[in-house]
Order: structure tokens, then sequence, then C-alpha cells
């Protein structure tokens, strides 16, 4: 992790109880000490940059599942719960939260809450947001705040909890979240198609969009072996099911399918199947317009930048990895002149310091919604010293 | 507060002399929704754009007059009863659909439009919409966003906030935003989530997009009558604890079946206790698969009998039969009251006989109608107003159920919202950290408290900070 | 006596309403308006606070009311089974008789109710209609720009003067060439025989084809719906008592009826009676006995028609067939039975057109609202035919597709049964 700004990590706090959470967070708010908060490190420089100084109260040991009964398809657990150890409770039980998180290994539960990214295994296009029914906070009072409860259906006042999703932590830190989850299919099986071009293989792949349930991964991305593009499906639900949709792809399978996998093992899919290295970085486009993604990577290509992308198009965005390269910034305001004469992406984001926000419908929203952001901080952060400058 | 000439005539130049009403005996027809709560409004008006509702916000704010949002007027909380007088901004008349994008599968809607046309219109393309209220038949998208409505299927699909992928709303400035994307991904703070569920107190919602699901290939409809309600309640735990998740499973207990067969002759048994309705959905080998393995695990609770519904008449039968239950009651006495807390459904066996124990001692009559898969309760509690002291006795029986439900881990509403009814219980769920962290919220947005006041928060100053 | 004494008679029934609200969407008047004043809840609420006497209902009260077609699509739409039909017809005659405090009000609404249900009026209208039909007076109005210069109102009545078909129906024995012995009645009523002749004498032919013989009682008057619905009780109990003795005497099996209107009063009857009466049980005899023409059909069809019609058809039933006798499925089911017919479902078909008897006279404006939306759906599905089981609802629909220059045609859907029988004989011979 490098954070490659001006501004330092001052020091490193890891409560090991609720209470000890509690404790840190009213002593640094009393102090005025800003403040963020890390579980397995692996997002903290997405976003824009802290703008001071910061402790960094580090959940790790924040790592209980508090309440899980399979029969009610909920679970609650500390923030600091790593990933894999949620999954591993939840199949045992036949269970999964329904979208597969990326940096599963490093990666803690709170974090990935406070990304808002749910990766590209998605159940139903089922995302963080629609799965967290519960959450307990701290605000910046130091005191804990509860919103929602641990029952699927609830209306019981506002949706305080969505607040935490995607927003840095930049509202204070949560102690615990409860999620809905749900039985894992039967049967699963990945099946990679190559195409000549990217096009051809996004226009096939539009077909199963409406498979929510059942292909909850789709992918157009790069054939590593040769100057194809590859369209990669995951299917799952019951073995019928998994056979009457493969049965269904007009395709054929003889002459240009790349592989079938069964995938019975436990392997873990995850974004990209490899973690970043320290000169790549990730950046994650958002659009709902599949056709914006062709000039992206046809500009990639014509730039011989070294490069590896992935583009969904259930949930509409790509994600590209790119070895770091001085032009990269040239690269990104090509990339903006593209979105304004398009007028079609929704955001842009990626690591080291840079987030853009395109907006879908016109200037005054954007605008507004920075007015109620600011908002929003001034209610809930009075001196600006939860994840500052993160979200603003 | 008297009619102010000039504040009525500037309504008028926003929306025409057909689309405002001010004479108290015309108004009387908007002082209540679905609930027994009452409010006269000092105005009605039913634009006919945005730019019309952002006018009309803008010219209430000069006045200092509040605004009370209100779509069919089928809510189950109070939420659109004017409590303290106010400008009713209805919004029935913007009730068209402005696109169906098969490809994408969303549609963009503006707020009147019927939940139910949406999927009638969306089933050209196979598509239909997930959120399926029991009102469903006239309750109106933008009053689903306020009160992030749920309904029967929502145990596989979730519920309104789960499908709504952007909003257009004018907030309480007169300003007009949308909030949400046409994808989940996006960073910020998420807006529409913290919009939709808020009872018209953040605003007003103008227009909405959907997302839309394919139609399954294919439905059954399960209709099980039972001994007794944990019979019922054990089988729905473990149905769900198997790894199937129905689209739907709702129960009746013996006082709500009753009424329901005598309303539709939907084929109860006469000896039957309790009944649950099961739907599944999906492709037609999973359907024959989870068919078998439903009736595997119902056997083990000793049911009465299993019927499958034949074609899709019966089907409706049983549908009518759960979804007309609440007028079906009216057959007992003239009135009910409502309760919709929600618990974990391992505790529904438990919370229900409690339930009963309570009503009891109330001596009162509760047929209890539940969306049993999600843990959902309706306790409907019969009454007769007319009977002196029924009314308080039913409001306090309700209150004490509610309690209950949220002993057990559950909450104050599932569906229905706080609105005025249930705001009062609001400090058995949270303490006073929570509800002022709400508070502040609601100060966000609408720091003069002029969109539907009186609502949600309760009025005691003191709340009583409940242990964790 | 007021108003509030006439509506506190149905109070129980008032008190059935929770104000769910399930009805405002089944309410053609809510669906054109979006305004719960024009609709079933909204003047349920009305008559609830007259009872209270929060309000002391006013012309302005009255026009919520008045703006009721009396389609009753909120009946089934109902969870908690309010029987509106009660509560508005007692809302009406009380407004009645608050109205008819006006002489001249009561004067005119008497001379023009005894008119409409009197058949020489009907059957010198449709001469006179005849005529100008004949005379494409219509045209000559048109061609000579008369519309300009004539006031709106008339213009628009103009617009409404129905086309005739046929002759006028007479009275009398109708019997088939079979020896079955199977007797049934025609139901003439006021409008359909006068306007519709031509239709009715199909309907009798195709029962005489099918092998029952019909009769046409001479003594027969009018159901009595046009005077409860606009509030008549004395002049609608009069009629039911002839209808209900002249029909119980003859000796035929059933009575059929092809006006859903006059089907749904003539089975309501009992309503009009305290249930200690003679009538009250004379009535429910009746009840018994009557039967709507496609439900006898589709019930008592010997065999089915052969005779090809290769056309897209679309139907628009009428309310009082689908919405207080349930009947929903006979006419469709006896269209899909001709062969060659390409069905197709009208959108929102269970919608009244805004035709609602008399309303299309009485509440012009709405009723036109109403029919614009029936129109705009109808346009959509393009289909050559439109069939109707109801002369109010083929005279307004009639009506409309001129307006709105569509080039389908619009019939009974006992007229293309009877041209479907008719032309499977033909290929049989």
């Amino acid at each position: 992790m490098n954070n490659q700004n001006d501004n330092k990590i001052l020091s490193n706090i890891s409560p090991s109880d609720k209470s000890e959470l509690k404790q840190a967070t009213k002593e640094l708010y009393n102090s005025k000490s800003p403040m963020s908060f890390i579980g397995g490190g692996t997002k903290i420089n997405f976003g824009n940059d802290f703008t001071k100084d910061i402790t960094l109260i580090n959940t790790s040991k924040l790592n209980n599942i508090i309440d899980y009964n399979p029969s009610d398809l909920v679970v609650t657990v500390e923030s600091g719960t790593q990933i894999r150890k949620l999954a591993d409770t939840l199949k045992a039980n036949n269970q999964f939260l329904g979208f597969r998180l990326p940096f599963y290994d490093t990666s803690t539960i709170g974090g990935s809450l406070a990304f808002g990214y749910s990766g590209t295994y998605r159940f139903n296009d089922i995302h963080l947001r629609d799965s967290v029914i519960g959450l307990e906070f701290l605000n910046h009072f130091g005191n804990y705040v509860q919103s929602g409860g641990r029952v699927v259906k609830n209306v019981s006042g506002y949706d305080v909890h969505k607040l935490f999703i995607g927003t840095y932590g930049s509202f204070g830190p949560i102690y615990s979240i409860s999620f809905k989850v749900y039985p894992i299919p039967k049967t699963r099986k990945k099946i990679e198609l190559l195409f000549d071009n990217m096009n051809d293989a996004l226009i096939f792949g539009k077909q199963f969009v409406l498979y929510n349930w059942n292909v909850p991964r789709l992918y157009v991305s790069k054939s590593d072996s040769t100057s194809k593009y590859k369209l990669g499906l995951d299917i799952v639900g019951t073995s019928s099911v998994v056979n009457k949709i493969i049965n269904s792809i007009n395709y054929d399978f003889s002459k240009n399918i790349l592989s079938t996998d069964e995938m019975l093992s436990d392997k873990y899919i995850d974004d990209f199947g490899y973690s970043l290295d320290a000169n790549e970085i990730l950046v994650k486009i958002n659009s709902y317009k599949n056709d914006f993604f062709a000039p992206i990577v046809s500009y990639l290509e014509t730039q011989k930048l070294k490069y590896d992308f992935m583009i969904n198009p259930i949930f509409g965005f790509a994600l590209l990895v790119i070895q770091d390269n001085k032009d990269l910034n040239n690269f990104f305001n090509n990339l903006e002149l593209q979105i304004i004469k398009n007028n079609m992406i929704m955001q842009i984001e990626w690591n080291n310091s840079h987030q853009h926000n395109f907006n879908l419908t016109n200037d005054n929203s954007d605008n507004i919604n920075k007015i109620l952001t600011k908002s929003f901080k001034n209610t809930y952060d009075k001196n600006n010293l939860f994840s500052p400058g993160k979200l603003l | 507060m008297n009619i102010n000439q000039s504040f009525k005539q500037k309504l008028i130049d926003i929306v025409g002399s057909d689309y405002v009403i001010v004479d108290k005996q015309d108004m009387i027809v908007y002082e209540s929704d679905g609930t027994h709560d009452k409010g006269m409004p000092d105005y009605v008006t039913l634009p006919g754009s945005v730019e019309e509702v952002s006018k009309l916000v803008i010219l209430a704010n000069d006045y200092g007059i509040p605004i009370i949002a209100r779509g069919s007027g089928t809510g189950l909380s109070g939420g659109a009863v004017p409590i303290s007088g106010g400008l009713i901004i209805s919004v029935n008349r913007m009730n068209k659909i402005l696109n169906i994008d098969p490809e994408k599968a969303t549609a963009v809607l503006e707020a009147g439009v019927i939940n139910l046309e949406i999927s009638k219109k969306a089933s050209e393309y196979g598509l239909f919409y997930a959120p399926d209220p029991s009102s469903q038949q006239a309750c109106s998208i933008g009053g689903n966003v306020a009160e992030n409505s749920g309904g029967p299927h929502c145990l596989a699909y979730g519920v309104t906030t789960n499908h709504i992928l952007a909003i257009e709303v004018v907030l309480p400035t007169g300003e007009i935003t949308w909030f949400g994307e046409m994808n989940k991904e996006s960073s910020g703070i998420d807006f529409r989530g913290l919009f939709i569920g808020s009872e018209g107190t953040f605003g007003i919602c103008t227009k909405v997009v959907v997302k839309l699901l394919k139609q399954p290939e294919e439905v059954q409809t399960f209709l099980i009558a039972f001994n007794n309600i944990n019979d019922a309640a054990n089988a729905t735990t473990s149905i769900i604890g198997s790894g199937i998740i129905p689209s739907a499973i709702e129960m009746m207990d013996r006082t709500a079946s009753k009424a329901a067969e005598e309303g539709t002759n939907a084929g109860i048994p006469e000896n039957s206790d309790t009944v649950l309705l099961i739907e599944i959905e999906g492709f037609k080998e999973d359907i024959k698969e989870q068919e078998l393995l439903i009736k595997d695990i119902v056997n083990e609770f000793d049911p009465i009998e299993i019927k499958l519904a034949a074609n899709t008449k019966e089907r409706d039968l049983f549908w009518k039969a759960r979804k007309g239950v609440l007028g079906a009651l009216g057959r007992i006495a003239p009135n009910y009251f409502l309760v919709d807390g929600t618990v974990p459904r391992t505790k529904l066996s438990f919370v229900l006989s409690e339930v009963n124990k309570l009503a009891k001692k109330y001596g009162l009559i509760v047929a209890n109608v539940l969306h049993a898969g999600d843990g959902n309760l309706h306790p409907c509690i019969i009454f007769d107003q007319q009977t002196p002291g029924d009314t308080q006795k039913a409001l306090s029986l309700g209150g004490d159920i509610l309690k209950v439900c949220v002993e057990n881990g559950g909450v104050l509403s599932g569906e229905h919202g706080i609105g005025y009814e249930k705001k009062e219980y609001m400090p058995l769920l949270f303490s006073e950290n929570d509800i002022n962290y709400m508070k502040e919220m609601k100060n966000i947005f609408d720091s003069k408290n002029n969109f539907n006041p009186g609502k949600i928060f309760p009025e005691m100053s003191d709340t009583i900070e409940q242990p964790k | 006596m007021t108003i509030k004494s006439y509506i506190d008679n149905v109070k129980d029934e008032v008190y059935k309403c929770v104000h769910c609200g399930f009805c405002l969407t089944a309410c053609p008047t809510y669906l054109v308006s979006g305004q719960e004043l024009e609709s079933p809840r909204g003047r349920i609420t009305l008559m609830k606070a007259t009872i209270e006497s929060e309000i002391i209902p006013d012309s302005n009260t009255f026009a919520h009311w008045d703006r009721c077609i009396q389609c009753r699509a909120c009946e089934p739409a109902c969870p908690s089974g309010v029987n509106y039909g009660l509560l508005i017809e007692a809302t009406k005659t009380g407004m009645n008789e608050v109205r008819s405090e006006s002489f001249i009000y009561r004067y005119n609404l008497k001379i023009i109710l005894n008119l409409l249900i009197s058949k020489w009026f009907v059957n010198l209208n449709a001469l006179i209609f005849r005529i100008y039909n004949k005379l494409k007076i219509s045209q000559l109005i048109n061609k000579v720009k008369l519309n300009k210069l004539l006031p709106k109102k008339i213009n628009e009545l103009e617009k409404m003067i129905p086309i005739i078909n046929g002759f006028p129906l007479k009275s009398g024995n109708y019997p088939s060439d079979t020896n079955n012995n199977f007797k049934v009645m025609l139901f003439r009523g006021c409008v359909m025989p006068g306007i519709h002749g031509d239709n009715m004498r199909k309907t009798i032919y195709l029962l005489n084809h099918l092998g029952f013989d019909v009769e046409v009682l001479d003594n027969e008057v009018c159901c009595g719906s046009i005077s409860s619905h606009n509030g008549d009780s004395d002049m609608t109990l009069k009629l039911a008592k002839t209808n209900i003795d002249n029909f119980l005497q003859n000796e035929s099996k059933y009575l059929l009826i092809s006006s859903a209107g006059c089907g749904t009063r003539i089975k309501e009857y009992n309503h009009l009676f305290n249930k200690n009466s003679s009538y009250y049980n004379k009535a429910l005899l009746l009840k018994e006995k009557t039967m709507d023409i496609y439900e006898f059909l589709y019930n008592n069809l010997p065999f089915k028609p052969e005779g090809n019609i290769n056309l897209t058809v679309s139907y628009q039933p009428a309310c009082h067939l689908i919405n207080t006798q349930k009947i929903i499925d006979p006419p469709v089911e006896l269209l899909k039975m001709i062969p060659g017919i390409k069905y197709v479902e009208l959108p929102s078909s269970n919608i009244c057109c805004g035709a609602g008897g008399a309303y299309s006279i009485t509440q012009p404006e709405w009723s036109k609202k109403v029919l614009n939306k029936k129109m705009t759906e109808f346009k959509s599905i393009n289909a050559d035919i439109l069939t109707v089981s109801n002369p109010g609802c083929l005279i307004q629909l009639q009506n409309g597709i001129q307006e709105s220059s569509i080039s389908s045609d619009i019939m009974y859907v006992t007229d293309l049964l009877y041209n479907s029988y008719l032309k499977g004989e033909k290929n049989e011979s």
C-alpha cells in the first residue's frame, strides 16, 4: 500500500472488542484527530486522497460471527470478519452471500461494505446494498447507533445503513453488519467461448442479461493465447437447468470453445484471479451502455499499453488492469472527452487517488448531490475527522 | 387556516383550476388513506408534471404551508394523511409508462403509474416487476418508493428498494434532481437508497426507473392445510432451511382461513386449522423437483391436505382467498387494526403463540395472516368501533404485540411503514441516539420540517433508552 | 326528507367500506381524472360524511355522485364485498327527491322518463332517426357547414343520434322448425327493439335455428333501470311488479335478455321489496328463470357454429354483464367457437366505455373522456370487428369509432354468431 501524497499515517490502533472500538473512536474524535478505518487494507487507496494526516483504526481483531441461524437466512458479523471466514461459515450450511467479493483472502466484510463493490460474480444482480439489512456503527460522539435489524423485511425508520455503503468510512466506523444470505446453487459450470472481435462477444452475451439468477457471472475478456476475445459464462442452478441453458447456447462448440469447466472444485473466483502488483493500476468503469467499452479497449490497444480487462455486460461495468504508465493522465483526459462526447458514462474510478464522476442525467443533479453530500458530512462528522477527503 | 385567496389563485396559476380542490366538503375525500387516521388538508392539487410539482413546492415554501405527497392513498400507516393540514400534492395524473427497455430489462415510469400496470405492460416482453403489495391493483409506484413496499413475492425477489435503480425527486427546496444510476456500482452516498422508504419526509418522488425480471417459465402453487399453527410454522422453516426459496410462503390461521374460505370457496378443508399458501417459480425442470421436495418436507408435519393448483384459474382462486382475506374479515366485525411486525422466521411459532395469549388476555379476536417466509406477521385485531372502549383495547393490544416482536429480535414494521400510526412505538426498537441520527437526516433534506410533518418520529420528547 | 335520510337507509352497507382503495383503478371516471372525488371510495366517503353530518351535500357534491356511470366495476374489485350499486342507487333516489323540490326539474324528468320507456315514443324516435339516417341529414349538416352554426350542445347531441338498423321488432310467437318444445321468452326492453330491430330478429332466428321456440311478450314493460338510475323509485316499483306478474305467468322455461342492463335490473328485482312482501319471493322466482342470452347460449348450445369468418375480432363486455351478473367467459368462448376467427383481447376491457344508460346524455363531457380512452386502446389492437353484448355499448362505441375515423366494424356477438351459423348452413348444402 502506497499512499502517494504527502499526508501520513500517524499510527495504527487495533481495538479487540466493541467497547475498545468505541473508546478509540471517542478519544480520537474528542482530541480532533483525523482517522480512517482499515480491514485487510486492500482498498485503502481507492477513492480520493486523505486530506489530513490520519490515524488508522484497524478492525482485524473484530472478526467474530455474532449471530447466524441458517434457517433465518440472515447472518450478523463484526466488521473486521474476513471474507474467507464468513464464506466458509456460510458454506458449511450450504449458503453464500449471493455475490463473491474480491480480495478474498485478505479483505474484510467491513472494508468491502465501505468500498461498496460487490465483485463480478453476482447471483441475480444482488449487490451489497441489497444484502445489508442492518448495521451498528459509531457516530461522531462515539456513541453506538443501530440501523435496520436482523429481519429480511423492515421499513421501521430510515434506511440509515445505506449511508455506509460505498462511502469509504466517511461517516464513522462500522461495528457489526447483518446480511441476507442465499442457498448455494447445486451445480456450477463455466464456459468460455471465443470470438473474433469484442463486439460480437458483447452482443452474444446480451441474451444472458435476463438470466440473472442463473448466469451470475458473464464477462468479455482478451484471450491469453490467441488474438481472440473470450466470452465467459458462469452458469448455476440445478444440473438440469444448467444443461438446459448450455444447450440453448446457439454456438458451434466444436469449433471455438475454449473450455467448459465443471466447477466442482472449491477454487475461488476473484475478479482476475490474481492480486495486483505494485506497478499495476485497477480501473473500474461503470456504464450501462455496453457499447461504450469498445472504444476504451481499442484505445488501449492503439496506445500499446499493457492491459488486462474484463467487461461485465450484466452489471454494466468494466475493470481494467493497466501497467503504471506516465501517459496515464493523458489517457484519462482523453477518456473524459469521449465520455462527455458520448454522454453515456457514469463513473470511473481507479486507485492512486483518482476518481471521476460523470453524470447520467445533468449537471444540476450532480451539483445537488454534491451539496447534499457536504451537508451529510457536516451533520454526521462535524469536524471532518472520519476519512477526511475521501468522499469529497 | 383560512383559505388564503392569493395562495389559492397561485395554485390555480400553476396547475389549472380543474386540478385545485379547496372546498372543505370535497376535500373530505383526501382526509384519510387505507387507515383510520384522519386529517383535513387545506388544499389539494393534482399537478401534471415535475415542473408543476417543483413550482408548487416553492410556492408552499413561500407561504410556510406543509406538503403531503399522495399516491393512490392505499397506505396502511397513515403516511398520506395530512395530520396537521397543509397542501396535498397528488401524483395520480402523472401516470404514464415512459419507456420499457427489454434489452436492459428496465422501465421508466411516472410516479403515479399503478404497480400492476408495470407488469401488465412488461409482460409484452416476457418481463415483470417483482414487488407485489396486496394493493398492487391500485397502489402507485411513487407510493411504493415512499414506503419501500413489500408483498408476498418479496420472499424470493426482495422489496421495492432492491428493484429501483434511479428516482427523480423534487426536494423540499423545490429543486428537481435524480438519485441513483442505471447501474448499482456507483460510489458516493446512495441517496436513492436513503430516499426510498422515507415516507414522504424527504421530498416527492416524480419518476422512477425500475428493474424488470424475466417471467418464470412455470409456476406452481400449493394450498396446504395443517392441524395447528406450529406445524405450519415449522414446515415453513424446514422448507427454507432445505435450500429452497419459494417465491412466496403465506400463512392464514384458523380464524383467517375460515373467513377466506367463506368469501371465496377456495377449497380449504373443513377440519383445517392453519393454511399455508406456497408458490414456486422457475424453470420447468426445477419446479418438478422442488414440488416433490416440498411435499416430502411438508409430510413430516402431518398435513391434513396438500392441494396443488390444477390451473391458472385455481391458482388465482387460492390467491384471491389470501389477498382478499382482510376484506373477508369484515364479515366477523366491522373494524380491524392491522399489525405489521416482522420477526426472524425461526421465532414465528413462539411469537404467534404469544400473540394468541395476548388476544385472550384482551378478550379480542385476532386473525393471523402472515408472509410467513419473511417472518412478516399481520395479526389482524378485529373489533367494533361502536362497542365502547374496544378501539382503545385494540390499539393497546397492537402495541403489546409489537413489543413481543421487538423482544424476539423483530421490528415494528415489515412493509407498511411507521407513518402516523406507529410513530409512538419507535422507542421500543430504537434508542435516543438512533432516533436522533434519523432526525438529523430529516433535517438535512427538510430543515423547515415542511414535508409530511408529524410522521415517523414520536411526539414525546424524552424517548426511553433501550438496552441493546 | 333530506338526502341524509336516504343514505342512512343503507348505512350498514356504507360502513362495510374500509377505504382500502382497491376500487380506484376499476373506476372509469377515476382512470380519466386521477381524482379521488370521482372514484367509488371518494363517493362512499362523501356518503359517510353525509351520514355523520360532516358535510351537507350541495350541488357540488351531487355532481360527483352524478358522474358515477354505475358500471359497478368497483364491486368485483372490492375485498370487503361492498354492494356499491345499492349505495349509489339510494343516493341517487335521495338526490332526485331533493331536486324534485324544484318543480321544473321534477316535471321535466318525469316527462323524459315516461317518454323514454314508452314504446310508441321509442318507435317514433326510431322512425325519425331512420329517416334522418336515410336522408343523410348528418352529411348535409356537415356539407352546408351548419354544424358550425348550431350550438355546441346540439351538435354533440346530433352526433349521438344512433344508426338505426331495421324496423322495430314486433311482439309475438317465433316458433322453430323442430319439435323440441323448448320455449323461451325474449325480453325486448326499450331501446333495442326500436333501434336494433335487425339484431333482435337475428337473435330470434339464431335461437330458432338452434331449435328453440321464442315468444316476445306484448305486455312486458320497461325493466325499470332508467328510472332507478335516475332515482325514481315509485316508477321502478310499478314497472317491476308488472313485469314480475307477466313473466311468471308465461309457461316458457326461461326469460332471455339481450341487454345486460335490463338483465341486471330484472335479476335484482328482489332488492326493491321488503323480505316479507309476496313480491320479494316472486322476484326470486323470476331471477331463477332469467338468463342473459350469452349465458343461455353457452350452456344450451346443441351444436357449434361452422361458417368460417376470417377476421380479427375483439370484444367489449357490458359492465352489467361482467360486474353484476358475473357473466365473463361465455361471450368470449362463443366467439372463439367460430371457425377462422382470430380473437384479440381489448386492453382494460373490464372498464366501461362510458355509455351507462342515459349517462352519455346527462354527462356528455365525462362520457366522452371515458370513450376516448377506450378508443385509444381499441386502436392499439387493430381489430376488424369490435363485438359488444349490450345496445348502450353499441351506440356509444359506434359513435366513438365514427368520431375517431377507425375503419373497424361494430356488432353484437349474436350478429357474428348468426353470420357463422348461416354460412355454416350454406357449406352443408
